[in-house]
């Protein structure tokens, strides 16, 4: 079954769900009608005419959208094993926290027992302070989470606003803001990121900050460029006339119908959040020790690298398979959002 | 083409200047100050502000900005305090290491993501092509300081075959390139496999091949040149972020460029070789992406009538 | 005799085998083309035209493609034993084609004068200068000032660049040229100079010409010869006349009658009803059997080619029955068929004699 018939209904039928204002128009309405009916009844429904509530719309909209694109992300495999990984380390980030005491169990030296290979007691070994590895691994996954997260909803906050606006209203909003990001991605974002914990002081709350900041850029960039095509479309055109404010126009009409690639931005956005957390602690300046983050551990274990070397392949190994997990995700999230894209 | 170019540099300055404010600001942010490692332990406060004075560091900051920015748009980066010497020569003196790098690394991961990606989209669906996914999913996620680790452990420590780091002469160089260039290839070979994926179902590779042309030479010339304006472009991102990434695989490597030496000097609080190496990082990265888009119009005989316009 | 044909097909299949099931293309095509004639192959969209002819020239991409064949011969020459580099030899040279699409059928990144001095070059022994020389006088003989030639695609409107894809094919003087619908993409107005650019280039090189088109007026217009496809079969072939005044099979009958009239504007097209069938899914037997008028239950039997005459076969087994003749005929009707002199008053007549509610009635 076709889902849509053409581009232009489609378009359509995503933005009435969105705001029900525009449905005044009987022409358009009677298109949407079909569409959405044909979309989840498999084309049984006889009454193409019947009006449906907004509420309804709302519904039938959002259903189907969401398991159209959980239908086409469930076919691919890679991307499902990412996300079951992904839902684990949340889960071992969570449970972490409530079996593991802060003072006793990560921080809390053991010189009796340091630098111990990997053995059945300590599976990862144990570090110079004779902590254990391997727990000190799972309860740094909360550190590269909510760094990851909490960056990427800054920048993603900052970006979308800005991109939003500059795809909006062109002209020199538009020009400025551009300007603006040139400013941020003319920087290499790493040094970028130095500059900024070194002004605001090294503390998880600043690097989840400094990183936001750095890749804001990209979120407005791609913002812009989803929103350009949705612009000039017919029905923001009738938007405007019915007198609906710009904000909300954005808001409900423009940005519902550009969301895909900044979805997209927005998982793969998280992997390299981590990343570059990772990098900054590697470099000393990310999260200040002795907390267990993976980047600082991956630095501390670097100075015992020659002979203990598991120091540094555990931590890593964790970044890269966190880090993979997102990337994964983000694929299989741009191929479900728009199947035509997949080779 | 050349009022194209100008009116690029001529657009590149507002951008320069902003960076320049940003990172002289934020420097000045920055807790710890240069002078506390300048003057002598003994020093009195009148000494410490006469010192200051002498040093130009007297005054809000957005004076000593503006003397900052006077200066360098005479052409005069200022001194280092640090270092002690003008920054200019410390930057140049240093900036050969980091091209080195840079363009070793660019030209490993351009000798890897080409011929891969090629395969990649000409065998689509084979074996090949999913090392191709795989491997460049991977490279794309591993951190590069890691792998450089890993490297170092391998080949230095191991097998004992390459040094672990220092920056005396081409041995020296390998390991860290590797690293670098490894970083960048998973993101190339993507963009080479999907653009060349597109440019083979393309009808005028049909039309070639109807003319007679060999597998061969319908791959090599009529797909390749076509596939390569998109690699072109991610080819000048790669530039630049093999720059950035330098900053951590100098660190990793001893490797002495000028991403070491911009870290140290922001460690250091040392405000005009901070902020002079960030300029110069800026305009060389700039200065690339306008080259990029110099290389696409002689790809392209599109773009070109565009920037003629 | 055998010399006489510049290409004869026996027994042609292709299918693609894809994840979503085996596209059965081509079933069993016979073709066979008189040195110096031009064929049209006519039918629907996706009745097989194009992949029949990439496998002449043996561009069907494979995979998905599967291309099994008795025999195919080019100036007889076994095209199926030769090897890649002999392939490439004859591509271009002896046989070349022309695509639907100019708009994407050339490289933007070459020069129009490098991408037809390229096929010069690969297939005559000259010097780069030569074929740069004989691609400028190519483009002269399609109408093209010969100082463009350092232009790139781009510079070029639509029928500018497929006079350039004719300038290509040409240019080493091929002695089978394929024409897959060449006019489709174009304005009417150019459709009719780049018809009559091919016919009288094709007069001048001698050159035979298969005609791939649903334009059953470009057919009448440039061909000799007709065969009309359909579900990956011939299913009726003959000369012009033979087709358009003689029709035999209720599919090409049909093709016809969706034609519409220009003497007589109130008359109503009648269009075949129902759409081609799922090429993975073909029903045993004629294949236009579920949308034909004339259907009966002997049609899901094995389809032979029944000779009409000489030069006329019809693929349809209800010819076995005695007196059995479909309703068109060239007398009724006038808008498409070939007017030999002491027919040509037909032209004035007629409307359409039967509405399809008719037809299938008569046919039950």
């Amino acid at each position: 079954m076709e889902p849509y018939r053409n581009g232009k209904e489609s378009i359509g039928g995503k933005m009435d769900g969105a705001e029900s204002a525009l449905t005044g128009n009987g022409n358009i309405n009677g298109n949407i009608d079909v569409n959405i009916y044909g979309n989840i009844n498999g084309n049984t429904h006889g009454n193409i005419n019947g009006r449906i509530s907004a509420a309804e719309l709302k519904k039938y909209k959002k259903r189907s959208l969401f398991a159209e694109v959980w239908r086409n992300y469930k076919k691919n495999p890679s991307a499902m094993i990412a996300l079951f990984v992904v839902l684990a380390i949340i889960a071992i980030a969570i449970v972490s926290q409530f079996v593991f005491d802060y003072k006793t169990d990560i921080v809390q030296q053991n010189i009796r027992e340091k630098l111990q290979p990997p053995s059945l007691a300590h599976p990862f070994g144990t570090d110079n302070y004779g902590r254990d590895v391997l727990v000190r691994v799972l309860y740094g996954a909360k550190y590269s989470l909510s760094v990851g997260v909490v960056a990427v909803i800054i920048s993603s906050v900052v970006g979308i606003t800005l991109g939003l606006v500059a795809g909006y209203y062109g002209g020199l909003a538009e020009d400025l803001i551009l300007r603006f990001c040139e400013i941020f991605t003319g920087i290499p974002s790493i040094l970028m990121g130095v500059a900024l914990m070194t002004a605001f002081g090294q503390s998880l709350g600043v690097l989840m900050m400094a990183i936001g900041i750095v890749y804001a850029p990209m979120y407005c960039r791609t913002t812009r460029a989803a929103v350009l095509p949705v612009r000039d479309e017919e029905y923001i055109e009738a938007a405007r006339v019915s007198g609906v404010s710009d904000l909300r126009i954005m808001f409900s009409h423009v940005l519902p119908n550009a969301l895909s690639p900044i979805i997209v931005q927005i998982t793969m956005g998280v992997a390299s959040a981590i990343l570059c957390a990772s990098g900054l602690s590697f470099l000393g300046l990310g999260v200040p020790i002795p907390m267990p983050e993976w980047g600082s551990m991956l630095s501390e274990g670097r100075d015992f690298m020659r002979d203990y070397m598991y120091l540094t392949i555990f931590p890593g190994l964790a970044i890269m398979i966190t880090v993979l997990s997102f990337n994964l995700m983000g694929d299989g999230l741009r191929d479900a959002l728009d199947p035509k894209l997949k080779e | 083409m050349a009022r194209y170019i100008i009116r690029r540099l001529l657009l590149m300055i507002p951008v320069l200047i902003c960076v320049s404010f940003v990172v002289y600001f934020l420097m000045d942010l920055a807790p710890g100050d240069i002078i506390s490692q300048v003057a002598p332990a003994d020093a009195t406060e009148a000494q410490i502000a006469m010192l200051r004075e002498q040093l130009g560091l007297n005054g809000s900051v957005f004076e000593r900005y503006a003397r900052y920015l006077w200066n360098l748009l005479h052409g005069d980066m200022g001194m280092s305090l640090s270092l002690k010497r003008p920054v200019i020569e410390v930057f140049i003196e240093r900036l050969p290491r980091t091209l080195m790098l840079a363009f070793a690394a660019i030209i490993v991961a351009i000798l890897i993501s080409i011929p891969l990606g090629i395969a990649a989209a000409t065998h689509h669906r084979s074996w090949i092509d999913g090392a191709s996914v795989v491997l460049s999913m991977i490279s794309v996620s591993m951190p590069a300081f890691w792998l450089g680790l890993l490297l170092i452990f391998t080949f230095a420590y191991h097998w004992k075959i390459f040094p672990s780091g220092g920056s005396e002469g081409l041995i020296h160089l390998v390991l860290p390139a590797l690293t670098l260039g490894t970083e960048q290839a998973g993101n190339l070979t993507r963009i080479t496999r999907s653009s060349m994926l597109d440019v083979i179902r393309q009808d005028y590779l049909r039309t070639a091949r109807a003319k007679g042309v060999s597998e061969k030479k319908v791959i090599r010339k009529h797909a390749l040149r076509n596939a390569l304006i998109p690699i072109i472009t991610v080819l000048g991102s790669t530039l630049g972020n093999a720059f950035g990434g330098a900053v951590a695989i100098e660190t990793v490597f001893s490797w002495s460029g000028i991403g070491r030496l911009t870290v140290a000097a922001i460690n250091s609080r040392d405000m005009t070789l901070a902020t002079g190496c960030i300029f110069m990082f800026t305009l060389m990265l700039n200065m690339t992406l306008l080259l990029v888009d110099i290389a696409y119009a002689y790809v392209d005989p599109r773009v070109k009538a565009r920037y003629s316009k | 005799m055998e010399n006489d044909l510049i290409l004869d097909v026996r027994d042609l299949v292709v299918r693609f085998e894809t994840d979503d099931g085996v596209v059965r293309a081509v079933n069993g095509l016979d073709l066979s083309i008189k040195r110096g004639r031009a064929i049209g192959l006519v039918g629907e969209t996706g009745a097989g035209k194009t992949t029949t002819a990439l496998s002449l020239l043996r561009l069907v991409p494979d995979p998905p493609g599967v291309v099994e064949c008795e025999k195919i011969e080019l100036d007889g020459k076994d095209v199926l034993a030769m090897s890649v580099s002999e392939l490439e030899e004859v591509r271009g040279k002896d046989i070349s084609m022309i695509f639907q699409d100019p708009m994407t059928a050339l490289n933007p990144v070459f020069t129009v004068g490098e991408q037809i001095a390229e096929s010069i070059f690969l297939h005559e022994n000259v010097s780069r200068q030569e074929a740069d020389k004989r691609a400028v006088e190519m483009l002269e003989l399609v109408g093209i000032p010969g100082d463009r030639a350092g232009e790139y695609p781009h510079q070029f409107s639509g029928g500018m660049k497929q006079r350039v894809v004719i300038a290509i094919a040409l240019a080493c003087h091929p002695k089978l040229l394929i024409a897959d619908e060449p006019t489709t993409a174009l304005d009417v107005t150019i459709q009719a100079q780049v018809l009559d650019l091919m016919r009288r280039l094709r007069e001048q090189y001698k050159t035979s010409l298969i005609m791939i088109t649903h334009d059953l007026g470009i057919v009448a217009e440039i061909c000799d010869d007709v065969a009309v496809m359909y579900g990956g079969k011939i299913i009726e072939r003959g000369t012009l006349e033979d087709i358009f005044n003689h029709t035999r099979h209720p599919y090409t009958e049909g093709l016809f009658n969706s034609i519409p009239n220009i003497h007589d504007r109130k008359a109503r097209l009648t269009p075949i009803s129902g759409l081609m069938p799922d090429p993975t899914n073909l029903p045993p037997g004629c294949a236009f059997a579920p949308r034909c008028p004339y259907a009966v239950a002997g049609c899901g039997g094995p389809q032979e080619e029944i000779a009409v005459s000489d030069t006329h076969f019809v693929r349809c087994s209800r010819y076995k029955e005695e007196g059995f003749i479909i309703r068109r005929r060239a007398a009724e009707t006038a808008s498409m068929s070939i007017q030999e002199g002491k027919e040509s008053d037909n032209a004035g007549g007629g409307s359409w004699p039967h509405s399809a509610k008719s037809l299938q009635a008569e046919g039950e």
